[in-house]
């Protein structure tokens, strides 16, 4: 592996478009997890300490930023190149985490650092490594069945470990990570439409031994019928949703966020957000991520290397992804998934992890180490 | 060398496009909440939270020709335990935090529904278990009134007895009870949120009607001719 200036690419040509969305980005992405920290504040005015969650949110903001800064700096073809190692580095971690993780709000998937208070969610960390393998493979196989199963399979392998922590929010975004990759290799719709077909006989399965999973469903469908139980969650989310009104109650205000809503820091931000900024003030952060979203899409079209073009929106894609199934959730349009608003909830794995992938992502968009297309 | 994807452009577009219309339609759902059908969410939500409580005013002295106090009311702090656990361990942990603020607190497991912990604590402890009180919804300070009057037999007769009624003092014989009415006032009425465990959330106190206090009665014989009339 040659390395050279040249590879550094960003910095090498200012008047590149590449250029002027990467540094858009990056400052996006900065303002997004400032209004994050904002926002956790918010939903912790009424807490013992109000300042603890947000204080380690800027730290953990500023170390991501520095994070992605150093990661979008390696050449993209290291990380293409050293795939199965990469992959297979994130992936033992996956494992490892069913033996000797930290159960968490009844999931065990964090690694306890002990010190600082510390955990570490590995499934947060291997999503770009989960998008590369998906990449590597759908580029190996030419467009057909034998490509979708055997993408199918590898996201089989990563998904399964997550789904027995158990966390089945974050092993949505992997399959949803898998439709991504696979209908931009050049899938066919048909093939997409066999995940259902499986997935359904599964989730009701799962639905029919699982009478938590069944009484959250119907928590969802009809909140009114068990509004202290399986239906709380749901009612919480429309009440503190008509609390915010237009224009909100004012920061530091989310008394609803603060004293009736589950997790109002992380897996309900959005809608403790809405409470205290109405519906005008969250308008910014959905035009945010969808701006963001918009350059990743700009961003894969200028790539001149599919295999960068299908991570770019890959990764991308994820991001958009998980911020839609959480607003979505926080509007009560799906039910309850414990997924977090990227880049804003309070979470220091989630944080890092997603500006990392980032940072790879902006490393994929850079011009200067990229090969053309096979055009044969 | 990677081989190249038809149609790259379209089907991203298409991916851009569903991710477009989801997002339209969770901003359509966010209106529905936030503005389109809020009243009939506040409502539902007010049900939940708000509470409305009378409270009383200070109950008035009972006077003597001369101006002297032969009656009044004085307000006490009590801490107090509901539901106490029957956990004997679990018990001394949460005495344990709560004497760092009390000294003198006792808990015991007890089936009793409510558990007096330690009678009259001050001001200035109250301050300082707001935040145990706020993480044990079990624990709670009650506020308790007693009249008191000067300590001569034939005064306490012609004053006479209160109890106490939905936390309101109620003259019940002798002066206290004829003249109840003026020495009571009126209630007033507020208006607070409470949080899930039935706390009360800070700053969410609203006054909706001034209490009237209770008037001051002023007797037309002096306290030595009182103690006369009884030694008689």
């Amino acid at each position: 592996m040659k390395f050279d200036r040249e590879m550094f690419s960003f910095e090498s040509n200012n008047n590149s478009p590449e250029l002027t969305m990467a540094m858009t980005m990056q400052i996006l992405l900065f303002v997004l997890g400032l209004w994050g920290c904002m926002a956790i504040y918010n939903s912790q005015t009424l807490g013992p300490s109000p300042l603890y969650f947000v204080g380690k949110q800027l730290l953990w903001l500023v170390s991501g930023m520095a994070i992605l800064f150093i990661v979008q700096r390696i050449p993209f073809s290291i990380f293409r190149e050293n795939a199965d190692l990469l992959c297979l580095l994130a992936y033992i971690p996956l494992l490892a985490v069913l033996v000797f993780g930290t159960r968490v709000n009844g999931m065990k998937g964090w690694f306890s650092l002990g010190f600082a208070n510390i955990n570490l969610q590995p499934s947060e960390f291997s999503k770009p490594f989960f998008i590369l393998s998906l990449c590597h493979f759908g580029f190996k196989y030419k467009p057909g069945m034998k490509r979708f199963l055997t993408m199918g399979l590898v996201t089989l392998i990563w998904v399964l470990p997550i789904m027995l922590q158990p966390d089945f929010g974050t092993a949505m975004i992997y399959v949803a990570g898998f439709i991504t990759v696979y209908w931009l290799t050049g899938g066919t719709i048909w093939h997409i439409l066999l995940i259902p077909t499986v997935a359904i006989p599964g989730i009701t399965w799962f639905l029919l031994n699982n009478s938590y999973a069944l009484k959250r469903i119907s928590g969802f469908l009809n909140p009114a019928l068990d509004p202290l139980d399986s239906g709380w969650h749901i009612r919480q989310f429309q009440f503190t949703l008509a609390r915010g009104g237009w224009m909100g109650t004012k920061l530091g205000k989310a008394i609803w966020a603060n004293s009736y809503l589950p997790l109002a820091h992380s897996d309900s931000v959005f809608a403790s957000m809405t409470e205290s900024l109405g519906f005008i003030g969250t308008m910014p952060v959905i035009l945010l991520i969808a701006t963001i979203t918009y350059i990743v899409y700009r961003l894969a079209l200028l790539a001149k290397n599919s295999y960068r073009k299908v991570f770019i929106f890959g990764m991308g894609g994820l991001f958009a992804f998980q911020a839609l199934v959480h607003i979505s959730v926080n509007v009560t349009l799906i039910p309850p998934t414990g997924l977090t608003l990227p880049i804003l909830s309070y979470g220091g794995s989630s944080l890092v992890a997603t500006l990392f992938g980032f940072g790879i992502l902006l490393s994929a968009a850079s011009i200067h180490d990229q090969q053309p297309d096979n055009q044969n | 060398m990677t081989q190249k994807v038809d149609n790259f452009k379209t089907r991203a577009s298409i991916l851009l496009i569903i991710l477009a219309i989801w997002t339209f339609v969770t901003i359509c759902a966010s209106f529905y909440f936030s503005v389109a059908a809020r009243e009939k969410y506040l409502a539902m939500g007010n049900k939940i939270a708000v509470r409305y409580g009378e409270y009383y005013p200070g109950r008035g002295r009972i006077l003597d020709k001369n101006g002297v106090v032969l009656a009044w009311t004085e307000k006490y702090f009590d801490l107090c335990m509901l539901s106490t656990p029957q956990d004997d361990q679990l018990c001394k942990i949460i005495l344990a935090q709560i004497q760092k603020v009390v000294p003198d607190a006792t808990l015991e497991p007890s089936k009793d529904a409510i558990v007096l912990m330690k009678r009259n604590i001050s001001p200035h402890q109250i301050v300082k278990l707001e935040e145990l009180l706020a993480t044990l919804p079990e624990l709670k300070v009650i506020p308790r009134e007693e009249r008191k009057i000067v300590d001569y037999q034939e005064v306490k007769s012609l004053i006479g007895n209160i109890t106490i009624y939905n936390g309101q003092c109620r003259g019940i014989s002798g002066i206290e009870s004829k003249f109840n009415y003026s020495l009571s006032g009126k209630s007033g009425l507020y208006e607070v949120m409470l949080d899930r465990h039935k706390n009360w959330i800070p700053g969410t106190w609203k006054l909706k009607r001034k209490a009237v206090p209770g008037k001051d009665i002023q007797l037309d014989i002096a306290l030595s001719e009182i103690r006369q009339k009884g030694a008689k």
